[in-house]
């Protein structure tokens, strides 16, 4: 298992844009954000990024994967002791199983960008409305954006793995989306260890904790 | 022999020991699986055990830990297993390795003490509010642990490999409360020095200490290299014995295999390093093995001077190696969760707006269980500068403790700064000890007996900073040298409950110089002697000093400075008093805090002087101050933001207000709103001829998709902050705005996704409802119990995920039982009109301006 945390030298960027495309903004119509608007959310999205302190963990699995399931086997497990009593994780779901068919090995991916962003959103819940949602929209600009980075940290790391370049990921895939099921949370929770490595936890409705957290499947082909 | 004679508690921080290394490294060597519980080879693989505890005392390990690192509820719950065979089994093999080692090895080692260890893991489980599992849980939790392996016969508690303080805070007082056994502490911080949950390792020392462990340290995480770098941040602070246990270097993946990059002899090298840097108790942790304890043991041995013993022919049958003795600190420090507050150096800044004595409106908020009211009271405090936030929620009618624990969860929900517990409650003094995450600062003990039994103890117990006093039983003297003579009296009680005097900090109690001319300096008298005399910190709330006279911060700004010249540590103020912040960032200044003036600049640079009354802009004269700096700290952003100035004349005959909501500007819309009603216009015509043409304006043209949601919002603002101006008015005029309806707002059970019911909110109140806001994750039970409580006739309920709209349907059910004449508008993300339906809601609103209307037509207005 791979921890990948702030000191691994990524450089975070929020991009502008998918804030205001968060924020409920298409562009492209005759609709611009006005400079008093761009004010607040240079000055918030700078102090979202004084607030988050982003890690991401991941693991790969061998995958096998029918028309209905996707299960993960343990990454060194010899082709032919593919059974039932050494399955990770099992899968049923038909959106995912199409997504990632061809490939034979699929990564278990987490990142948060951790609680303070949570902590600036429920500073200014309660005195500006504005402020909150706009710190809601660059949050998630955020961990998208650490995300994708992380993403082209650990192609390069699987590239080594493999010894070879350029390893092609699948688009991530997350609990929740299609019929992927909303409770394989806990499997990812139970495999990444993710209270104890990133300090992420679970509720009772499956949302997570800090609210700015991504799960995902992410098949390598 | 077993060495039944000798106490751990008698050699830590005496001579140099050793624990072992990684357990789970050999398990896995031997064959133990991933997902597979270690604990259960206890009863599985006994012999495995043995041998592992045997291999590390022949390397010359003292400290031998049993294999119960996971032995806990939440880790055991599908094992099979009960937690104290698994406890009480690890305890015994060790005991057993132990007894045959030293009975039969011909080892040098043999002659060594040797000690068991119960290994205590973290739960596994994060604590509220990150997580789900609560203070009173995690610590229930750990004393089953605890009472387990105490009951089996360990030496010593060992808490290893902790990532929050608020779990091990739960570990620790459980171990306190359940054994007498010696507690060790360690924590795995990242490679920034700062723990999973944000504490660093100053707070992490700071709370440890105070609550009186034996031995605290290091593990897990890094190898040596990475401790050599933070060892002096914790020694730099630290009194208490340090143990470290580092990983054997960084994990790498070869072939399947986990292996570490540092091998024993390097491992060594850097262990002793470590140990001439100040630790006392050496072992490792992930991928080391007997052979790198032993290599450390053996350059130990050869690299360090022995113990000089008093009586040179004390019989000792084994090398007893010299360590580096910690000094003793006296720092007087308080933590929160994140980081610690030192007195002593600069004087610091104790928040005290969140105390209902005289201040109505927080009063009222206390009665509401306003939250929200004091939340943002902490966060004005913190942004105007504090370092510490006063906490009193002491009314007579209310439920002090409860309220107590609310507040300071949702203060910490929000705010890293630490708290001082103002009570004089000793139920909610308890509590609230017990529940905060840090080394807390509790006001106040005094000079009274009764003060003295009730207080000391709980402050021992929980070991915190104490604020204290100088009057007793015959009030507050009227000489300063009698209430140093109460200081000294408390000190002695102090040390009689083991507390240090640098754990003190003392009131020599601010008196009304309007009732006696020489209260003033009776009390500087005091400060100044008591900080002399004994060396200790100070504390005082200055702004009683001016009671009953006019213009009184003027008054208190300068007994302020006083006092600080004095030798005042810490002064309990009103942050947002700019006069007094006035005299405190001068003060600064002056007294050499502030390098090159530097910070005073940056803050008043662009400040108007508050205390000349010039000419404005427009030639009027006479204007109130407040309202100059206002209005020149407005024209400034206005100006900054361009465009905005130049519609407003020629905004076909609208008034600046309306332009102001429609542009949303925020500032600007209570400043206009305030001008209006000192010209003379009633609220009723502002509201209805500027706020709602304004936001109705720019709702249509939302509606329209002309304007986007933060434009929608940040109108909502501008109109929050020209409501906020009328009911100010209404406050200072005795009148009351009518509200024309109220409704009940929430998030349902299960959802934390809150912003679209807050927008909702917003704008039910911008329209003149009154809104109970129920906050998130909020069960049917509550709603349905506040709906009857207040006869509400409509609620409003949002649900963002699938998963909780079955919430949302079971409240709804819950109210068609009991609360029939109530109608329910619902609205998230996943919702549509066919899904309101089927769940039985009045009505679907899929935009915010929806439940606007909706509330139009159920209220009629």
């Amino acid at each position: 298992m791979n921890i990948i945390t702030e000191k691994n030298g990524f450089n975070l960027d929020i991009d502008k844009k998918e804030t205001y495309r968060y924020l409920g903004y298409h562009f492209g119509g005759e609709v611009s954000v006005n400079d008093e608007l761009e004010k607040i959310v240079d000055e918030l999205t700078a102090k979202l990024k004084e607030n988050i302190t982003p890690r991401c963990i991941y693991e790969i699995y061998k995958l096998t994967v029918d028309e209905n399931t996707c299960k993960l086997y343990q990454y060194h497990m010899d082709n032919n002791t593919a059974s039932s009593d050494n399955v990770f994780l099992s899968i049923n779901s038909q959106k995912l199983s199409a997504h990632i068919k061809e490939c034979r090995y699929a990564i278990l991916f987490a990142a948060t960008i951790g609680p303070g962003a949570d902590m600036l959103i429920r500073r200014y819940s309660g005195r500006s409305t504005v402020k909150s949602a706009i710190l809601q929209a660059a949050g998630a600009a955020a961990i998208e954006a650490f995300a994708d980075e992380v993403t082209e940290q650990i192609r390069t790391e699987i590239d080594t793995l493999f010894s070879q370049s350029e390893t092609k990921f699948k688009m991530r895939f997350s609990p929740g989306y299609g019929d992927f099921s909303l409770e394989h949370q806990k499997d990812f929770f139970r495999l990444l260890q993710l209270e104890k490595n990133l300090g992420m936890s679970l509720n009772s409705a499956l949302l997570m904790s800090p609210s700015k957290s991504i799960t995902a499947v992410i098949g390598v082909l | 022999m077993s060495k039944d004679n000798v106490k751990i508690r008698d050699l830590i921080g005496k001579e140099l020991l050793f624990s072992d290394g990684a357990m789970g490294t050999l398990l896995q060597a031997e064959g133990l699986k991933g997902g597979e519980i270690p604990e259960t080879w206890n009863i599985l693989r006994p012999e495995v055990l043995i041998d592992i505890h045997t291999r590390y005392l022949n390397a010359g390990s003292n400290i031998i830990t049993a294999n119960t690192f996971g032995c806990n509820k939440y880790k055991l719950e599908h094992s099979g297993y009960d937690l104290d065979t698994l406890t009480s089994s690890g305890i015994k093999l060790v005991r057993e390795a132990i007894e045959k080692f030293e009975q039969e090895s011909d080892s040098p080692f043999s002659k060594k003490p040797h000690f068991v260890a119960l290994d205590i893991g973290p739960l596994g489980k994060l604590l509220k509010p990150i997580g789900n599992v609560s203070f009173d849980e995690a610590e229930a939790a750990y004393t089953e642990i605890v009472k387990a392996g105490t009951k089996a016969g360990a030496d010593l508690l060992f808490f290893e490999t902790f990532t929050d303080l608020y779990d091990l805070k739960a570990a620790i007082i459980a171990a306190k409360e359940n054994s007498d056994l010696p507690i060790f502490v360690s924590v795995a911080p990242d490679e920034n020095g700062r723990l999973l949950t944000g504490g660093d390792l100053e707070a992490y020392v700071a709370l440890v200490e105070g609550l009186g462990v034996d031995v605290l340290g290091m593990n897990c995480g890094f190898g040596p290299k990475q401790f050599l770098k933070f060892l002096p941040v914790i020694t730099k602070v630290c009194s208490t014995p340090i143990i470290v246990q580092p990983n054997a270097g960084l994990p790498k993946v070869v072939n399947g295999k986990t292996t570490f990059d540092v091998l024993p002899d390097e491992f060594a090298a850097d262990e002793l390093e470590l140990i001439k840097g100040g630790v006392c108790i050496a072992g490792g942790c992930c991928g080391s093995t007997p052979e790198h304890i032993l290599a450390s043991v053996k350059l130990c041995e050869s690299a360090l001077p022995k113990v000089q013993t008093e009586t040179p022919d004390e019989q000792c049958d084994y090398p007893k190696i010299a360590i580096t003795p910690l000094e003793k600190k006296n720092l007087t420090v308080i933590s929160s969760y994140t980081h610690a507050v030192y007195f002593g150096e600069k004087p610091l800044l104790i928040g005290e707006r969140i105390n209902p004595t005289g201040k109505k409106a927080l009063k009222q908020a206390l009665r509401d269980k306003d939250i929200n009211y004091i939340i943002n009271e902490a966060i004005a405090e913190e942004e105007a500068g504090s370092d510490i936030l006063d906490v009193n929620v002491g009314l007579p009618e209310i439920d002090e403790c409860e309220m107590m624990e609310t507040a300071i969860e949702e203060i910490t929900a929000i705010s890293t700064l630490p708290l001082q517990i103002d009570t004089s409650d000793v139920k909610t003094m308890e509590r609230a000890l017990r529940i905060y995450n840090g080394k807390p600062l509790l006001n106040s003990v005094n000079g009274k007996q009764e003060s003295m039994e009730a207080v000391l103890p709980l402050a021992k117990k929980y070991g915190a900073t104490i604020v204290a006093l100088t009057l007793d039983e015959s009030g507050i003297p009227e000489t300063a040298d009698a209430r140093v003579a109460i200081a000294e009296k408390i000190i002695n009680k102090a040390k009689e409950y083991g507390i240090d005097k640098k754990d003190l900090i003392f009131d020599s109690l601010t008196m009304t110089v309007s009732t006696d001319i020489n209260n003033a300096a009776i009390t500087l008298e005091a400060l100044k002697k008591i900080k002399e005399t004994f060396g200790v910190n100070t504390v005082l709330g200055v702004s009683n000093v001016s009671f009953g006279l006019p213009l009184r911060s003027i008054m208190t700004s300068t007994f302020f400075t006083l006092a600080m010249e004095n030798g005042l540590s810490a002064g309990i103020i009103n942050p947002l008093d700019e006069r007094l912040m006035a005299a405190y960032d001068s003060f600064l200044t002056l007294r050499g805090f502030d390098n090159q003036c530097l910070r005073y600049i940056e803050k008043y640079s662009e400040k108007s002087d508050p205390y000349t009354t010039q000419k404005s802009p427009t030639g009027q004269t006479g204007v109130n101050s407040n309202d100059m700096l206002q209005a020149m700290n407005t024209g400034h952003a206005v100006m900054s933001t361009g465009h905005a100035n130049s519609g407003t004349d020629n905004m076909s005959g609208r008034t600046p207000l309306y332009t102001a909501v429609i542009k949303g500007m925020i500032d600007k819309a209570g400043i206009e709103c305030k001008a209006m009603l000192s010209s003379g216009i009633t609220p009723i015509e502002i509201i209805d001829n500027n706020l709602i043409p304004g936001l109705d304006t720019v709702g249509k043209s939302f509606e329209e998709k002309k304007t986007f949601l933060p434009q929608l919002l940040m109108s909502a603002d501008a109109a929050k902050a020209a409501f906020d101006e009328i009911k100010k008015y209404y406050a200072e005029n005795g009148t009351k705005g009518e509200s024309k309806g109220t409704v009940v707002m929430a998030t349902v059970k299960g959802d934390i996704h809150d912003i679209g019911k807050n927008i909702v909110k917003v704008l039910l109140e911008n329209y003149d409802y009154t809104v109970i806001d129920l906050g998130k994750d909020v069960p049917p039970e509550t709603i349905v119990d506040t709906v009857l409580e207040h006869k509400i006739k409509l609620v409003g309920l949002s649900a963002l995920m699938t998963t909780t709209v079955v919430s949302m349907e079971e409240t709804i059910k819950q109210l068609r039982e009991k609360a029939p004449f109530c109608k329910v508008v619902v609205g998230g993300a996943v919702l549509t009109k066919e899904y309101a339906d089927k769940i039985g809601a009045d009505r679907y609103s899929p935009q915010a301006m929806d439940t606007v209307k909706y509330a139009k037509e159920i209220f009629g207005k």
